[in-house]
């Protein structure tokens, strides 16, 4: 039985106890019952608050080495992304916080930007992780001012500085909101879905002192206030030439 | 069979047990019961719970998602090296031991701290019997190579599947699954032989064989029934381990004469 040692991993099973596939419920017992410590299931990847949902659910499998330290590989993540640990649960963590660390890197960056092997490894993590998922479930976080336009009855009304008004409803916000009178501004950090834009609810408010938008009079006179590029210095020196 | 380096990445003994008549709940409560008398030693505690959530569809079109109750499926309790667990489920006691730097302390070694531990779990469950033992050996074969090499198994191993050249070509992965007859209603051993990825610089393949021993209906409580079912299970697989490779297979693990 040839077997050719693949240049570059490309898995096509995975890792299971039952390799038939015409008993998936039997199958399942199995994996249920599996009481093997080695390896470990991961139906999604998750860092504190973060997740990152998995295309399908993986294995890992730790691999104890010969001195203290010890491998957790991956189906489809490894060698690229390999746990280092001297126990399963160690080794477990440095992988996920290894993929953590790269997708937020790689994630933050268009292709033009990332390098042949940033590119490869994004591939990889986009092959695995559903990337759009993650961007979709993951919300928008503005810092946005404006004031309470109306208290009673319940759910109250926000109107944003650029107009537009929101209902509220308590549950959503911080506690000293609840204390905000009709008429108050206040700037708050704000979660949105990043979808549909909806609120999701409000982390932080805090009072500001009433905005009023500048009559035209003030708003000419403050853009003539500005300075402008006919009062720089002049200059001898050439921009073009060395 | 002494093996200078012995393949064994984990071992483990599992007892399936019918339970007392007066049978507790299962649930965490009764689980930490038993295991806190170990709390000492295995310093570290995994709980592992299960639920099930169906999906029916109405007749208005909409879908509506029934979330069952969440059961506690096992406690895991480890050392701080993470080279020994017990594990705790509803009527079922195991214990693993998984090779880290060092020896691999041995069979007899692994059916005595097993035994201790299932006498403590006789004392506390009162089980009926014994139903079920397993008995599961996972080995990691490492088989040195270069990127791109072509490595043919059959230089290395004597189990395997048979497959024409063309159209299939080289293997690039493969699981199979053995289970052999073991002319014995009650016992059974199962080989689950696979490839997995090689290692990060290239130069190892490796492969990975689960073996399983079962033996069913052993109904006793008895130390030397036990101990007589798991040394025919244990000496099964290491007869089937040791037919499993040719010579050349069996110097990778560097076999002292």
């Amino acid at each position: 039985m040839p077997i050719l040692v693949p240049m570059d991993m490309t898995p096509v099973i995975s890792h299971s106890w039952s390799s038939d596939q015409t008993d998936a419920l039997q199958q399942s017992e199995e994996l249920r019952r599996y009481s093997g410590t080695t390896s470990r299931p991961i139906p999604d990847l998750r860092v504190g608050v973060t997740c990152y949902r998995l295309r399908s659910p993986v294995v890992g499998s730790w691999l104890p080495g010969e001195g203290e330290s010890g491998e957790f590989w991956v189906d489809g993540f490894s060698p690229r992304f390999v746990g280092s640990g001297a126990v399963i649960d160690a080794a477990f963590d440095d992988w996920r916080y290894q993929i953590h660390e790269t997708f937020q890197d790689l994630y933050g960056k268009r292709a033009f930007e990332m390098s042949e092997a940033e590119l490869n490894t994004w591939r990889l993590l986009e092959d695995r992780i559903d990337v759009v998922g993650y961007r979709n479930s993951t919300p928008l976080i503005l810092r946005e001012v404006g004031w309470v336009s109306r208290a009673r009855p319940e759910p109250r009304q926000i109107t944003w500085s650029d107009g537009r008004r929101e209902r509220v409803d308590l549950e959503k916000m911080p506690g000293p909101f609840a204390a905000y009178k009709p008429g108050q501004w206040f700037e708050a950090v704000v979660e949105r879905d990043s979808v549909t834009g909806h609120l999701l609810r409000v982390v932080s408010v805090q009072r500001v002192p009433t905005m009023r938008p500048m009559s035209e009079g003030h708003l000419s006179k403050f853009l003539q206030s500005l300075p402008g590029t006919n009062e720089l210095p002049d200059s001898d020196e050439s921009w073009t030439e060395p | 069979m002494d093996l200078q380096k012995p393949p064994i990445v984990e071992v483990w003994v599992e007892f399936q047990c019918d339970p007392s008549p007066s049978k507790r709940r299962w649930d965490l409560d009764t689980a930490n019961e038993f295991l806190k008398q170990f709390s000492d030693y295995f310093v570290h505690t995994e709980v592992l719970n299960e639920q099930e959530f169906q999906i029916a569809t109405l007749p208005t079109g909409d879908r509506r998602l029934d979330a069952g109750e969440v059961r506690l499926n096992r406690v895991r309790v480890r050392d701080a090296e993470g080279t020994r667990w017990l594990q705790l489920g509803e009527d079922v006691l195991v214990y693993n031991i998984v090779k880290k730097a060092g020896a691999y302390p041995g069979f007899e070694t692994l059916c005595k701290d097993a035994w201790e531990k299932f006498a403590a779990y006789v004392r506390h469950f009162q089980p009926t019997c014994v139903r079920k033992l397993r008995l599961h050996y996972l080995d990691r074969v490492e088989i040195p190579c270069s990127p791109g090499e072509r490595i043919d198994l059959d230089e290395f191993f004597l189990v395997g599947v048979k497959f024409p050249d063309a159209p299939f070509g080289a293997l690039s992965r493969f699981a199979i699954q053995l289970a052999p007859d073991s002319g014995h209603a009650d016992d059974h051993v199962s080989l689950a032989f696979r490839s997995e990825q090689r290692s990060a610089d290239a130069k190892v393949s490796r492969m990975v064989m689960d073996w399983e021993a079962t033996s069913a209906n052993v109904g006793s409580l008895s130390h030397d029934d036990i101990m007589d079912r798991l040394e025919r299970a244990h000496a099964r697989i290491r007869d089937c381990f040791q037919a499993s490779f040719t010579p050349k297979g069996w110097a990778l693990f560097d076999p002292i004469e």
